[in-house]
């Protein structure tokens, strides 16, 4: 449960390094934390979650993987005993689920970006650089795994910033409206 | 620590309060700073950002520490806002009725006290959650079924009080709630029902004891605190049969509930029978995106389209049959040939990889699950509100609401997503609307229309079971019987039974004497 004392402190800070610019060639090598556990949270019948933790796991920043099916009741059973980070890219409503049962439990919102299609575009409301985001079409889940796991590392405030994609199509089995979110739990380091 | 404190209230006395809430329940469970508090926000609010916040939150687990909570908050006559589980985010989710509030989180009593197997019931605490009860009963090795909410996370006796309903046998949550022990505003413990016999073994399975029968005045209402309350679980039965029926066009509403009505009255189908609209049924699979991505609603080759892709008709009707084999499929030969009777209807008993079937199928055999929220998915951005008028099981009534509320919703620019569910003799209608968070005139739009709603339904004769926050006062204003005899009722007893007015002012527009004239 939530504590009297919660203040805002950052949890970022030593041994996280911070990369100043990703691409989609190269990962970023930032942790959260020095022996901080990741959970990563797939929503496995979403294209873009796939892709947004495919690069994750691949770039060893994961520790842990949640993956919730078509009911999220994954998020009710798996994310009762989570501590650390815990990042994913999910459509609206689980990350408002995810959002609920981490906040009572007294994590941190991080980060909260959000993907938007509409008229044939994304339209991505993110921190930081927004250039390489844009740029992308449908590579940009693996873009936003990038961005997000270099503003984790990244101590300095990030300023908030909007960028559309070209023309593409939407995905079948794409939500259209997805979330990419980062909470953390403060003083529970594994 | 928040900025916000309880109207009235001076801020040293607030300051004093919060330290004596600390010394009844611990400092690390008096919640003021804003990280802690935004779990209490309503996620889905039609209204802006800033409205309904909470200035703290006291989290007791037991009696006597509300006992004592309360005695502090009538001391400084703070007002409280009394939460389960606080799931409910079609009306309200945990937020407080005015901002200011102090919070009494009870989602630490979560304890299940009894199972009872011999005859069929549970005694729990406020925080105990579907999923709670139905993971405790599977560890056990029960036999018992509950009967969920659609959102597994939703509190088992808060859906009660709120007069919900599920999808089983047992789905209208209050005529299965038996027993309660409520926490008065002075302090008093009570318990209703035989439990204010010493000794009583029979709490949780007499529901007419001695005396007026209270527990009604405990629900939906701001003149006690709930603490523990006993429900009827229904035994495993040895057959289950669920079964959709697709119907062709919307004018069949009218037939599929003339049909219905017999069949519910005299418990040929003993579950909950649901009539869902083609959007609601679709958006458990696709999103609006996938078929048009324009202003206002859909069009109706888009909706043609729809129905053909997915094989749905404009209306999906749900039901199941329980009980021994032989009985199910002797009232099966009657459901059929009834609910088949409607030219166009097609018959499944069972659909592959249709998520909506599925979490259909386990709603209606107790199974909790979280799959309602991905139709958020249809239009983006997760707000919405729902508008639930109840009326009698009739085709006419059904069908009128239909077209009128339909009206409505596209004069507005939102598309019709609905369901129409048959109790024993009643019907609830839910109308989801659904509109981005994160589009204000959108937001906007959707709270003019709720707003309209109610009036106009109740120009009809139709009042709504339960609502969001933000209209609770209106609703109250439209059973207005006898100049609005009822709610003077509610008001005379708020008055003696709460005189401080401290127990959720404002709940469904019952407000303390204080608060009425300012409210």
């Amino acid at each position: 449960m939530m504590a009297w004392k919660l203040t805002r402190r950052d949890v970022l800070g030593a041994g996280a390094l911070g990369t100043a610019a990703v691409g989609l060639g190269t990962l970023a090598r930032s942790k959260p934390g020095r022996g901080r556990t990741v959970t990563l949270v797939e929503e496995s019948g979403v294209p873009e979650s796939r892709q947004f933790a495919a690069a994750l796991i691949d770039s060893g920043f994961a520790g842990e993987v949640i993956r919730i099916d078509q009911s999220l009741n994954g998020l009710l059973h798996e994310l009762e005993a989570t501590t650390g980070t815990i990042i994913g890219m999910t459509s609206d409503p689980a990350a408002m689920i995810a959002g609920q049962l981490l906040g009572e439990r007294g994590a941190h919102s991080r980060h909260f970006w959000q993907h938007h299609y509409t008229n044939g575009r994304w339209r991505h409301r993110i921190e930081g650089g927004a250039r390489l985001i844009g740029n992308t079409t449908h590579a940009w889940p693996v873009a936003i795994a990038h961005q997000l796991q270099s503003a984790i590392g990244n101590r300095s405030p990030q300023v908030s910033n909007a960028c559309t994609s070209g023309a593409c199509a939407l995905l079948a089995s794409s939500p259209g409206m997805l979330v990419s979110w980062v909470y953390e739990f403060e003083g529970h380091q594994s | 620590m928040s900025s916000i404190g309880p109207q009235g209230v001076a801020a040293a006395d607030f300051s004093n309060a919060l330290d004596e809430f600390a010394g009844v329940v611990g400092k690390d469970r008096v919640y003021v700073d804003e990280q802690p508090l935004s779990s209490y926000r309503d996620a889905y609010s039609p209204l802006a950002d800033g409205e309904f916040l909470p200035s703290a939150a006291v989290a007791p687990d037991g009696v006597e520490q509300i006992q004592k909570t309360l005695k502090i908050a009538n001391a400084y006559k703070i007002p409280i806002w009394t939460i389960g589980t606080g799931r409910n985010f079609a009306y309200g989710g945990p937020a407080p009725r005015k901002s200011g509030y102090v919070m009494l989180d009870l989602r630490r009593m979560n304890r299940i006290i009894e199972v009872n197997e011999k005859y069929g019931y549970a005694l729990v605490e406020p925080g105990v959650s579907y999923m709670q009860l139905y993971r405790h009963l599977r560890a056990i090795g029960s036999k018992l079924w509950i009967d969920p909410a659609a959102p597994a996370w939703g509190g088992v006796m808060g859906n009660a009080l709120e007069h919900g309903a599920g999808y089983t046998p047992y789905g209208d949550h209050f005529i299965m709630q038996c027993g309660m022990e409520v926490v008065l505003a002075d302090g008093e413990v009570v318990r209703t029902g035989q439990g204010a016999l010493a000794g009583s073994k029979h709490w949780q399975v007499t529901k007419h004891a001695a005396g007026p029968q209270f527990d009604g005045m405990f629900t939906q209402s701001n003149f006690g605190v709930v603490t523990k309350m006993g429900i009827w679980l229904m035994p495993e039965p040895p057959g289950y049969k669920p079964f959709m029926i697709t119907y062709e066009r919307e004018e069949d509403l009218e037939a599929i509930f003339e049909i219905t009505r017999p069949l519910k009255v005299n418990q040929i189908i003993p579950n909950a029978a649901v009539a869902v609209d083609l959007l609601w049924e679709a958006s458990a699979k696709v999103t609006r995106r996938h078929y048009f991505d324009g202003k206002g609603p859909l069009p109706q080759s888009a909706r043609t389209r729809i129905a053909s892709d997915l094989k749905l008709g404009m209306w999906n009707y749900y039901g199941a049959l329980y009980g021994p084999p032989p009985i199910i499929e002797n009232n099966w030969k009657i459901v059929e040939e009834a609910l088949m009777s409607i030219p166009g209807a097609k018959l499944y008993l069972d659909r592959e990889n249709d998520p909506a079937w599925d979490y259909r199928v386990r709603l209606m055999r107790g199974e909790p699950n979280m799959t309602e929220f991905s139709i958020m998915n249809w239009i983006g951005g997760g707000g919405h509100v729902n508008f639930s008028p109840i009326s009698a099981p009739s085709g006419a009534e059904a069908l009128a609401q239909y077209n009128m509320i339909k009206r409505r919703c596209h004069e507005y620019g939102f598309d019709y997503i609905g369901e129409f569910l048959v109790g024993w003799r009643d019907m609830h209608h839910i109308l989801m609307i659904m509109y981005d968070r994160a589009d204000e005139a959108m937001r906007t739009r959707a709270y003019d229309l709720f707003g309209l709603l109610v009036d106009e339904a109740a120009e009809i004769g139709f009042g709504e079971y339960r609502t969001h926050l933000a209209f609770m006062d209106q609703i109250a204003k439209t059973y207005k019987h006898n100049d609005g005899a009822l709610w003077d009722l509610h008001h005379r007893i708020k008055d003696v039974m709460d005189p401080n007015g401290i127990l959720s002012p404002g709940k469904q527009g019952i407000w303390p004497k204080a608060m009425r004239e300012t409210s």
